[in-house]
């Protein structure tokens, strides 16, 4: 999810709030009189809704076309910002340093990062890693996931992590790629039932 | 992975050799922080203007067929003749907290769970995989039957059910410390323990 994106969120939420708030309040000091104690005398507002005039313009016949139209705009725009919400964040092959006019070389950094999640794999209490190349924000990183027992040594972990990801920068031979490495912890241990 | 894997032909590498491979660890990418409320309030805003969307448009479609009876105009109508009375008062106060809290939310700071780990890559974990690796670590202590664990980015409570060894809470206190070290900033454990059911219900 973009920035533009993230800030729409915050802006119509804000608007949404402060006009519930701001309605709500007027709705329930007008159903409650409490209007006269602001200011505003009882014969300054309506003491019933008419919808006369809605209903009278819901009769006309170009109120079909409007409400088409509005639906086209809101359902269009509902849809792009529900779709915007969608993560997209793969990345191309990477371009490596010695490309030339001569020829490019191109590295699927999917498959770098996957490798090296593969090694972290092997360490002891590491049930699983998975890696892959995302692109967040123009920034390249090199993510991993790697899921673990409960009982598992996170020191040894993190120093294999920091290892792998040494090479992992030899590999990319790219200094602009971050990485980042998550781990998560399975809820319990996989048929090591202790005995005590 | 117990050795370096590129190995400079001299036991001193030139200045150039060293400056010409990528020297270190991965840098750390700026860490995950979690949307918070507004996650998914925003997609839920998103389909709510569908909504709208499609009643409008049911609103067109019946009109242009000839009909008359549509779902905004029935909502129009029943609004029609609304005089003020105790019980608009409700859905009112309701409206006013619903838009508190998307005020609230709208300003809300996106929420931080993150523990980093001390080597340089800054790989982490979240505060609910802390509470598992904590009661992981409890529960492989002696005399511990079974181990909850809650856990913020400042503190971690274990609550334990032991055999009844006064030696357990301090083993547990410390086993768990030693599984948290490895965290750049560790959170403070507090244990507290309970002996098993059947000394209680006494």
């Amino acid at each position: 999810m973009s920035r533009t994106v993230a800030g729409f969120d915050r802006l119509v939420v804000f608007v949404l709030g402060l006009v519930l708030v701001v309605g709500g309040a007027a709705t329930g000091a007008w159903a409650l009189n409490l209007l006269d104690d602001v200011g505003l005398p009882a014969s300054s507002v309506p003491q019933q809704i008419s919808t006369g005039p809605v209903t009278d313009a819901a009769g006309q016949p170009w109120w079909a076309y409007a409400t088409a139209a509005g639906a086209v705009v809101l359902g269009l725009l509902g849809l792009w910002w529900l779709l915007a919400h969608i993560p997209h964040r793969g990345a191309d092959a990477l371009r490596l340093p010695g490309s030339s006019a001569a020829g490019a070389l191109a590295l699927d950094g999917d498959a770098a990062v996957a490798v090296a999640a593969q090694v972290i794999a092997e360490v002891p209490g590491v049930r699983s890693a998975s890696g892959r190349m995302v692109s967040e924000r123009g920034q390249l990183i090199a993510e991993m996931n790697v899921v673990a027992d409960p009982e598992v040594d996170l020191v040894e972990l993190d120093a294999a992590v920091v290892e792998v990801s040494r090479d992992l920068a030899t590999v990319l031979s790219r200094s602009d790629v971050r990485g980042r490495v998550h781990v998560s912890i399975a809820r319990s241990s996989k048929g090591l039932a202790r005995v005590a | 992975m117990t050795t370096t894997t590129t190995t400079p032909t001299t036991s001193q590498p030139s200045p150039t050799q060293v400056a010409s491979r990528a020297e270190g660890p991965l840098r750390p990418a700026p860490l995950p922080t979690g949307a918070g409320r507004i996650g998914w309030l925003g997609p839920l805003l998103a389909v709510l203007l569908i909504g709208v969307a499609v009643v409008l448009g049911q609103d067109a479609w019946t009109r242009l067929g000839g009909g008359q009876n549509t779902w905004l105009g029935s909502a129009i109508s029943g609004l029609n003749g609304l005089a003020p009375s105790t019980a608009l008062a409700v859905p009112a106060v309701v409206a006013v907290l619903l838009g508190l809290v998307l005020l609230l939310t709208a300003f809300s700071r996106r929420t931080r769970k993150a523990l980093v780990l001390r080597g340089d890559l800054g790989a982490h974990l979240t505060t609910r995989d802390v509470a598992r690796l904590a009661a992981g670590a409890a529960r492989q202590v002696d005399g511990v039957l079974d181990a909850s664990v809650t856990a913020t980015r400042r503190k971690v409570s274990v609550e334990v059910v032991t055999t009844g060894d006064s030696a357990t809470a301090d083993a547990v206190q410390g086993d768990v410390a030693r599984a948290l070290s490895a965290l750049v900033s560790a959170p403070r454990v507090s244990t507290t323990t309970k002996t098993t059911a059947k000394e209680g219900t006494r």
